[in-house]
């Protein structure tokens, strides 16, 4: 008996061949995009989870930032018993390390307290990790680093200097960081001793630069422990901070998703709205493909009705009937999964670069995900084959010999009704990408305030703080015909802007928090950046350097300066000084536009320029970086100068958001794909059921373009009816996605209205061809067919 | 074999009755050949239909081997489907997806009977009816004479004991509808009893029986 099924059901496939791609590459490309999407989310809620005690691991965090003063753990560790252990981490942006008379720059290297090893669960190679720390001046490395320094020796013992300075023995190799942690490093040097390399600044509140793990006692109440914690932090930042921010604890589980609000975190984390974007879009396309091949397997069912009506009255029980129809529609779905497995192995190395994330197929192979693929293929057969099933089985055995196909008018309509849920879907995402390639288009080409093309920069390790030195270097680099300008500060744009001093206005008493940038003279010219009022920094005026100050808008209105601001005299911090406010800028756009632009000041103070800028005029990228390294290491040898373009950077700020718009292209064009090919499919399957109806129709006189517009009718008020559906969808989407950023676009209506027509005229193309055909057919074939 | 007493059929429109059979009293025995002859919408094939119990009456009442069809559930009529009644179709009615042999085969799968046997006697009807040569055609491969042998074949091979053919020779030649006549013939000889339904008096001469109906009332 199954032989027999088995046989009608690949028969009628082969017969119908165009239903049988349709079907089953849709449904396969379906299957495909959701499970990458799937191995996506299951990567991005994997976060940590590795950790053995991640339930009791919390990190301390304030409204807007996870940065602490060293003192503040070590206050609420020795007050608290809830607090099992702390880890500090202190991330240092990069750093020179030297091994065996050679210098390499490395990113990312941080210092942590000893019982990082015995909190997180990173494996060891060699050393012991419960102890591997606790000596002063010892480090551990990572697998990979340790092929980087050593080759196949063996690390442990070795000495690498830091920085010129202090030597770090390693005392253990461990397996590179699992690419689920939330941060990730090479490399990481003992707290142990700390005050040795950093100092008083151990002891100073104000140095509020170490992110604070704690591991807690098991079931202490989350809330409480806040509140306590406050109470203790607090009173040490009475004299600083009048307006004494909040505490809390986040858990460790949910540091890379949810830490949206924390800036300038440990490293880049995502965000649950993506993994939530992604889940929707995944499981809305598998819906498509589904609705797609529900639809056509209807169709085709209704073109059964012969075979059905025959069966029944040879003997066959509506049962067997029912087993029959759902057991065709799981051929088609197994058929459809085993050849999407084939298509998630040819896109995985696409959909990896796309999501800039190493993922394993072999991670899906889990007992929850077998039960729930086998879940969806018996369930999506008993949908598709519901309808045939039990509706058609259930007729009278002479209504469906009498009938060729059936031709209900509640079916016409369930059937329609799906392809308007597809369309729904396939312009909320066509609205969507829309909107966010024009947010996207905005944040790249949007006026900064600053000449962001053609500037290059280098981070040192120490400043240019040698004004001699400096200059003899700028000689020489303007000495070269491609140099249009050079300069230094403490931060150039497509930086973070977090040195923090406070002015206080002359007659004033309150200090203000301003973020600072400290600068070299030629800081505004190389930059482009123009004075709004009064003047920029003057080489010519060696006051400048002791007296002048110039601020931002922003600032201006923080400070809330009256009347003209040029000429007004402020007291500042950072360094010791009264300066004289020379200038206002606009507002320039230092960081990203996620955020608004922080009131800023700028000052002359070489010791903390670290960042050399170099505007160049156009020529050989390559040549020119070369040449400007080969300057600079002529007067710092001590120094690794690595050049990046600034508009390279500002663009890597928004890396994460072009990835995510590139993936939501594609996901979308797959999307009007999988929904083309059904309607395309449905198409042809309705045009066959209207044929003896156009013929009659030709014959009685109706022109062809008459019966085009009778026939694309009827898809095209689905698809109306779905863009109504669909707008207020997508408006709330994008209206919630573009909230994420301080510097957006407008709510365009049109862009709505582009969506829609993209989609209507999608619609239109597929259905026409068939429309066209049948059309145009001769009368006297398709009524002879009759 | 066959009592109907009182019988009707009528489809019910808003307040209007289109009656299709009208008050129909007929007793067919066993090993009849009974022709039932009319004009077009007669009421021929309704009658045959509900005999054949893929259509029910409006009223009346209906007794296979004095069983009160009328009464029986779905399952009863797909069990009696199965074992005493063979259909015939002026438009054949075979599976486009299924070979002769298969087709042919069909009903006995519905039976459950094994494959040795099912092999064996769709064997002997294809030998029978000189259709070995044709058994792995599909029906669109064949004539029509021949489509509806292997329908015939189809009908017959679970040995029911009445073959309903509605129009059997319709779509056929002449000398392909005589063949087929005299099949229906052989079978009703060898103790199948026949109901054919035919707008050609000579084929209605095969039966040793006519009806005519007009407008849904018996003229016997």
């Amino acid at each position: 008996m199954f032989e027999n099924y088995f046989k009608v059901a690949y028969r009628n496939l082969k017969k119908n061949k165009a239903y049988t791609f349709i079907s089953v590459f849709g449904l396969a490309l379906g299957l495909a995009v959701c499970t990458l999407l799937l191995l996506y989310v299951q990567n991005e809620l994997s976060y940590d989870q590795f950790n053995k005690n991640a339930d009791n691991i919390y990190r301390l965090t304030q409204p807007e930032h996870a940065y602490h003063a060293p003192q503040v753990a070590i206050k609420l560790a020795d007050n608290l018993p809830e607090i099992k252990d702390f880890v500090r981490i202190f991330p240092m942006d990069s750093g020179i390390i030297e091994y065996d008379n050679k210098k390499f720059k490395e990113k990312n290297i941080p210092f942590a307290d000893p019982a990082i090893f015995r909190m997180f669960s990173f494996q060891f190679v060699s050393g012991d990790n419960e102890t591997a720390l606790d000596k002063p001046f010892t480090t551990v490395i990572s697998e990979t680093l340790a092929r980087k320094y050593f080759a196949n020796e063996n690390p442990i013992g070795k000495v690498l200097k830091l920085g010129g300075e202090n030597d770090y023995t390693i005392t253990g190799v461990m397996k590179d960081m699992p690419q689920n942690s939330h941060f990730r490093y090479d490399i990481i040097l003992t707290l142990s001793g700390a005050d040795k390399v950093f100092g008083s600044l151990m002891i100073n509140l104000g140095w509020q630069n170490f992110l604070v793990y704690f591991e807690l006692q098991e079931g202490i109440s989350k809330s409480n422990l806040e509140e306590k914690c406050e109470n203790l932090i607090q009173p040490l930042y009475k004299s600083y901070n009048p307006n004494f921010p909040k505490y809390s604890l986040q858990s460790l589980k949910d540091i890379h998703l949810y830490s949206a609000h924390i800036k300038n975190d440990i490293q880049p984390q995502n965000s649950i709205t993506y993994v939530l974007i992604f889940s929707a879009i995944g499981i809305l396309i598998l819906l498509i493909a589904c609705v797609n091949y529900i639809n056509l397997l209807i169709a085709n069912a209704t073109t059964r009705m012969k075979e059905i009506g025959i069966k029944k009255v040879i003997g066959a029980t509506r049962n067997q009937l029912a087993l029959q129809f759902v057991g065709e529609s799981f051929l088609v779905l197994f058929i459809a999964f085993i050849i999407s497995l084939i298509f998630v192995q040819l896109g995985l190395p696409i959909f990896e670069s796309l999501t800039g994330k190493v993922l394993s197929f072999t991670a899906l192979i889990t007992l929850k995900n077998i039960v729930g693929v086998l879940a969806f293929l018996v369930g999506t057969s008993f949908i598709a084959g519901f309808y045939p099933a039990f509706f058609l089985s259930k007729l009278e055995p002479i209504q469906t010999l009498r009938a060729k196909t059936f031709t209900g008018k509640s079916k016409i309509n369930f059937r329609t009704l799906l392809v308007g849920v597809q369309f729904t879907i396939v312009i909320v995402l066509i609205c969507s990408a829309l909107f966010m390639f024009s947010q996207i288009d905005y944040l790249q080409n949007k006026k900064l305030g600053f000449d962001k093309e053609f500037v290059l920069t280098s981070e040192i390790n120490g400043a240019f703080d040698n004004v001699e030195k400096y200059n003899a270097l700028k000689a020489s680099l303007l000495n070269e015909s491609f140099v249009a300008s050079v300069s230094s500060g403490s931060r150039v744009p497509s930086n973070t802007t977090t040195n923090f001093g406070t002015l206080i206005p002359e007659g004033e008493t309150k200090p203000t928090s301003i973020a600072l940038v400290h600068v070299h003279q030629d800081y505004f010219e190389t930059l482009g950046i123009k004075a709004k009022k009064g003047g920029l920094f003057s080489s010519q005026l060696s006051t400048d350097i002791d007296n002048a100050i110039i601020l931002n808008e922003s600032a201006v209105k923080e400070l809330m300066l009256k009347g003209n601001p040029i000429g007004q005299s402020l007291k500042c911090d950072w360094p010791k000084s009264n300066r004289t406010i020379v200038g206002v800028t606009d507002d320039i756009n230092f960081e990203s536009l996620y955020g608004r632009v922080r009131p800023t000041a700028f000052l002359i103070d070489y010791s903390e320029c670290s960042r050399l800028i170099v505007k160049v005029n156009p020529s050989n990228t390559e040549t020119t970086i070369n040449k400007l390294q080969a300057i600079c290491s002529n007067f710092y040898p001590d120094e690794i100068f690595e050049f990046h373009f600034v508009d390279d950077k500002l663009e890597y700020l928004y890396q994460s958001d072009i990835n995510t718009f590139q993936l939501m292209g594609y996901l979308t064009f797959l999307s009007i794909f999988i929904s083309s090919m059904g309607l395309f499919g449905l198409a042809l399957f309705s045009m066959k059921g209207r044929t003896k109806e156009i013929g009659i129709r030709k014959v009685l006189g109706a022109s062809t373009p008459r019966i085009l517009i009778l026939l694309v009718k009827d898809f095209t008020k689905w698809v109306l009816i779905a863009n109504i559906i669909a707008w207020p969808i997508a408006f709330y989407a994008v209206n919630k996605w573009l909230q994420n950023f301080a510097y957006r676009i407008e709510m365009n209506y049109w862009l709505f209205l582009l969506g829609g027509l993209i989609a209507l005229l999608i619609a239109l193309s597929t259905v026409s061809y068939q429309a066209v055909k049948a059309a145009t057919a001769n009368p006297v074939d398709s009524l002879r067919n009759e | 074999m066959i009592k109907l007493k009182n019988l009707e059929k009528y489809y019910t429109n808003k307040f209007v009755k289109t009656f299709v059979l009208r008050n129909i009293n007929l007793e067919i025995r066993e090993g009849e050949f009974l022709s039932v002859m009319g004009p077009s919408g007669s009421g021929k094939s309704t009658l045959l239909n509900i005999i054949g119990m893929l259509d029910t009456p409006s009223s009346g009442e209906y007794f296979f081997y004095d069983e009160p069809v009328h009464k029986k559930s779905e399952k009863q009529l797909t069990e009696l489907h199965r074992n005493h009644i063979g259909f015939v179709f002026q438009s054949y009615h075979l599976i486009d997806e299924l070979t002769v042999y298969e087709n042919i085969e069909m009903p006995l799968l519905y039976q459950k009977v094994k494959a040795g046997e099912r092999k064996g006697r769709v064997a002997e009807i294809l030998d029978r009816f000189n259709m070995v040569a044709k058994k792995d055609l599909f029906p669109n491969q064949l004539s029509g004479g021949q489509q509806q042998l292997a329908a015939i074949g189809r009908a017959i091979i679970g040995n029911p004991k009445l073959i309903l053919a509605d129009e059997p020779t319709g779509n056929l030649h002449t000398d392909q509808g005589k063949e087929i006549m005299e099949l229906l013939k052989k079978l009703n000889q060898e103790g199948t009893t026949i109901i054919q339904v035919t707008h050609s008096a000579e084929n209605a001469k095969y039966g040793n029986r006519i009806i005519k109906l007009s407008d849904g009332w018996i003229e016997e």
